[in-house]
């Protein structure tokens, strides 16, 4: 069931059967409305050509021409308030003082995995290789070299792990002169080879 | 003369072309646009607000609103209703912050006489039908019986009566049901006869 304001706008516009505008008709007389139809009808026609009459003489839209030119400056300006931020990447802020510090420290952290790096495999990897695999250990013929008189002296180490044992091959010993020896510890005999 | 009443039907197809360009970035499909609708709005607006330079700042608030809304017109309804909801509705809102109350705006003395709006006579007033003919008199007197309906009340008689929407655009455009439109419109009648009856029965 439609309202009465429903009702009274078809009733108005004519889109009400004959009896059904003839049933509002009577519900527009009786109470609590009591309004004459027929000098509702008219007074309602009156009104919009009134509203009509009355706009049709309102002055028409001045200076449109500058309307649109005004419209479209405000778009263009718009666009261009626009355009700059999602064309351009926005700009980096300037690095503050956790910024600076993270950059430090990851510098920092940096030399220390390089240096963790280059110390493992200088001392520490081959350590761990299998020692059978390991037919010398060039840290201690490098010591020994060094402590020998002549270069004709080496010395070779490996390691047996079944018999707990570490091997040091010396040769060439035979090319240091005994006055050498006798030199540096008189009570010392020479030694012919080679082996600990 | 304002060009009042919905555009013909071979309109919206245009229309949607020129609304299809302005959504790809085209201004001058969008500046078409605005000529054709331009004065219906103006014209609406005035009739809301009663000032030209503020009807002219509003409707090109609610061209500007519409070309920024533009991505969000899916073709639902004719361009000719979402520009007349958009622009509307910034009027109505306009309204408001203004906080523009018709009452005490209306000065008239058949008024004092306390009209029966049910009445089907004109009461006898101090005021004779020849003065109430006086030019000037006329458009204030419609325009005081407009600014003392409510935004809501004076959108729908508007762009009922004057741009001869029908009930479902007028909905779309105040963006209520159609129920509430006619129920509005019922009383802003009502109350436009009560205040005008003295003028519409003698035109």
């Amino acid at each position: 069931m439609k309202n009465f304001e429903a009702r009274y706008h078809e009733w108005l516009d004519g889109a009400l059967s004959p009896a059904e505008a003839a049933a509002f008709e009577r519900e527009l007389a009786a109470p609590p409305h009591g309004i004459d139809p027929t000098a509702e009808r008219s007074a309602q026609a009156a009104l919009g050509d009134l509203l009509r009459r009355h706009v049709a003489g309102a002055p028409p839209m001045p200076h449109g021409d500058f309307f649109n030119s005004e419209l479209q400056r405000r778009i263009a300006a718009d666009a261009k308030e626009t355009q700059p931020a999602a064309a351009e990447p926005a700009a980096l802020p300037a690095p503050g003082w956790l910024q600076s510090l993270l950059g430090r420290l990851t510098l920092a952290s940096a030399a220390c995995l390089l240096l963790g790096v280059v110390g493992y495999r200088a001392f520490v990897q081959p350590q761990l290789i299998d020692p059978t695999q390991r037919p010398e250990t060039e840290y201690l013929a490098s010591v020994l070299e060094t402590k020998t008189a002549t270069s004709a002296v080496s010395a070779t180490s490996f390691s047996l792990p079944a018999e707990k044992a570490t091997v040091l091959w010396l040769s060439g010993t035979e090319h240091i002169e005994v006055e050498a020896f006798a030199k540096e510890d008189p009570s010392d005999e020479p030694n012919e080879p080679d082996a600990l | 003369m304002i060009n009042s009443g919905p555009p013909p039907a071979g309109a919206e197809n245009e229309d949607i072309d020129l609304v299809r360009r302005s959504q790809a970035g085209d201004s001058r499909a969008f500046d078409a646009l605005v000529t054709k609708y331009r004065n219906r709005l103006y014209a609406m607006v005035f009739q809301m607000v009663r000032n030209e330079q503020d009807a002219w700042d509003l409707t090109q608030d609610g061209f500007f609103k519409a070309w920024k809304s533009l991505d969000k017109f899916r073709g639902q309804s004719s361009f000719y209703t979402w520009i007349y909801r958009i622009v509307t509705n910034v009027s109505i809102d306009w309204i408001r912050k203004r906080q523009l109350r018709p009452e005490g705006e209306f000065d008239d003395s058949v008024a004092r006489t306390d009209i029966d709006p049910t009445a089907d006579v004109t009461p006898k007033g101090g005021v004779s039908p020849e003065r109430a003919l006086e030019r000037h008199e006329l458009p204030d007197r419609i325009d005081a019986a407009i600014a003392k309906l409510t935004p809501e009340h004076r959108a729908v008689i508007l762009l009922k009566e004057i741009d001869g929407l029908q009930y479902h655009e007028i909905a779309e455009v105040v963006g209520c049901s159609i129920g509430t439109v006619m129920s509005r419109l019922f009383y802003a009648r009502r109350k436009l006869q009560t205040l005008l009856k003295d003028l519409h029965e003698k035109f």
